[in-house]
């Protein structure tokens, strides 16, 4: 069976001239959650505004390959349209209406949707019933995340797409944020693809992994697998060996890395 | 000169009440546009213009009812919105707003050029048919133009309030203005929404046209009152909607006595007050006094 999501070899190319995805495939099976990882500009996030049509506000385009959602093409689209077809994406800095209050956000994106029950998003984060009539602008960074991706919920994703959900958060908050993703991922059956900086905590729930560099996917494999992996570990969640980082291992490294 | 006594003061205060509120109604034109489109609706003074001459001619020309001439000028309204939105904001959207004011001036002139059609005959001073009745309150004497106007923009401003703040569709509206970019991430149709609230700030004009014209009749250069209102959206801060009452009460007040007191040294200096008072505004409180404060967490 195809795969839910397939991105295949695409490049994103911006104002006319600015090439920030350079040939990158991946793929997302119905059910599972699929972690891309990768340092800051990376082009995990454009990676993701491709798949939802969002670089097109930005005057970005797909020049090459193709992505497919249950095998319609989907590349250049209107976001509204992709949205319409169940892929939500929840971008990094907590896009929510600032100037609403928690309900009056609910409704707008309700309105969308035809349905949304707000119990939908207090069920998965019970913190936002008690600050419902606050402006959303005056939630903390914490609340202002879980609003977002409960935002979300109410559109009944068919593929939930989250950008930096650990962004400035702290790591009790980042936790609380993770377990309602995988809760929701097990009661919803929602399938999710995370775009992440923090490796360690996105391979805690994810099934599969890409690390992404410059554009290009570098390494990519089972979560467990990549947690294992020695270069993932050593560059991407940060442990260290007791002989520490000899300076030949990290080119041989780079050399793997050029070959991948 | 002129002497302000207790029935003078009542008289002109009542009038500048009931031009204030017509201020607002005109100026919410404005804001709604502004919201969705970060933007001033230079064809907004012209709109009211071509509204007020489809009531006119509704009203006379057809023998229509007064109901039956606000519904046309709001229908006219919410069309030439509508139309300023698929034509001219969504094309330069994403370009610097000043695009888009260059481009409603052009507009301004469409629309007058479209009144001076519809009136045909008629591109002359009139007043619209109004029933003849009068009640006294005191020393102040209230006629059909005063409640037609008080019951028309007051309702359109309460109306318009009430569905942004009240309804899913007004705040679904409301999260457009905020932020299109996201609202589109999470399915909101943004581009119909935007173009409603265009529509929708037309069909206020519409009908803030008919306020208009029961107090000042219908006049070529109706446009100016609008423009004027503007000092009242600028007044309130662009964006807010409830703070456009008191922006246009404050206006009607400078305007009514400033023409009372001043009019016979100064003629006609109650339209230069008006804008007097935008300049003030917008050298102190570029923002004006509602204007919405950007929530910033640090």
């Amino acid at each position: 069976m195809p795969p839910m999501l397939f991105v295949n070899n695409i490049e994103v190319v911006y104002h006319p001239y600015i090439l920030v995805l350079k040939g990158i495939s991946i793929k997302v099976p119905e059910g599972s959650i699929v972690a891309v990882l990768g340092p800051n500009g990376a082009g995990k996030t454009t990676l993701l505004k491709a798949i939802s049509g969002l670089i097109k506000l930005d005057r970005g385009r797909v020049t090459k390959g193709e992505i497919r959602f249950r095998g319609t093409p989907i590349q250049n689209r209107d976001p509204d349209i992709v949205s319409r077809m169940g892929i939500i994406y929840v971008a990094e800095g907590r896009r929510i209406f600032k100037e609403l209050t928690v309900e009056e956000n609910i409704e707008a994106v309700s309105y969308a949707w035809g349905s949304g029950d707000p119990d939908l998003v207090y069920k998965y984060f019970p913190r936002l019933r008690a600050r419902r009539k606050s402006r959303a602008g005056y939630l903390s960074g914490g609340e202002q995340q879980m609003l977002a991706i409960g935002l979300a919920l109410l559109a009944q994703p068919r593929l939930l797409m989250l950008d930096e959900p650990s962004l400035g958060l702290a790591p009790k908050i980042v936790n609380e944020v993770y377990e309602s993703v995988k809760r929701l991922h097990e009661e919803e059956g929602t399938t999710i693809l995370l775009a992440e900086q923090n490796a360690r905590k996105a391979l805690e729930i994810a099934d599969y992994g890409y690390i992404i560099e410059n554009g290009k996917i570098v390494i990519e494999g089972e979560a467990e697998k990549l947690r294992s992996d020695k270069d993932v570990q050593e560059f991407y969640l940060g442990l260290k060996k007791a002989e520490g980082v000899s300076y030949r291992r990290a080119k041989w490294y780079r050399r793997k890395k050029r070959w991948v | 000169m002129v002497v302000l006594t207790a029935q003078t003061a009542a008289v002109n205060t009542f009038q500048a009440l009931v031009m204030g509120l017509v201020f607002a109604a005109l100026g919410l034109g404005f804001n709604i546009v502004y919201r969705v489109s970060k933007s001033i609706n230079l064809a907004h003074p012209t709109l009211v213009l071509l509204a007020a001459y489809t009531a006119l001619v509704v009203s006379t020309r057809l023998g229509a009812g007064m109901a039956v001439a606000v519904a046309a000028a709001a229908a006219v309204g919410a069309a030439a919105g509508a139309a300023l939105e698929v034509l001219i904001a969504r094309p330069l959207r994403g370009r610097p707003p000043i695009a888009l004011i260059a481009a409603t001036l052009g507009a301004y002139y469409v629309f007058k050029a479209l009144a001076k059609m519809i009136a045909g005959d008629m591109w002359t001073t009139a007043s619209l048919p109004l029933p003849t009745f009068t009640a006294r309150f005191g020393p102040v004497v209230v006629d059909a133009s005063d409640l037609l106007a008080l019951g028309l923009a007051g309702g359109l401003v309460a109306a318009v309030a009430a569905l942004h703040r009240y309804t899913r569709l007004g705040v679904a509206m409301r999260a457009v203005a905020e932020d299109p970019y996201g609202a589109a991430a999470y399915g909101l149709p943004v581009r119909m929404l935007t173009m409603l609230s265009w529509a929708i700030a037309g069909a206020a004009g519409g009908v803030a046209a008919v306020a208009l014209a029961a107090k000042t009749g219908v006049e070529p250069s109706l446009e100016v009152y609008v423009i004027e209102a503007l000092a009242a959206s600028l007044l309130a801060g662009l964006d807010s909607i409830a703070g456009i009452v008191l922006g246009g009460l404050v206006l009607g007040l400078v305007y009514q006595y400033s023409n009372f007191l001043l009019g016979t040294i100064l003629p006609g200096f109650g339209e230069a007050a008006a804008f007097t008072l935008m300049l003030f505004v917008l050298l102190v409180k570029p923002y004006g006094i509602f204007g919405t404060e950007r929530i910033e967490r640090v």
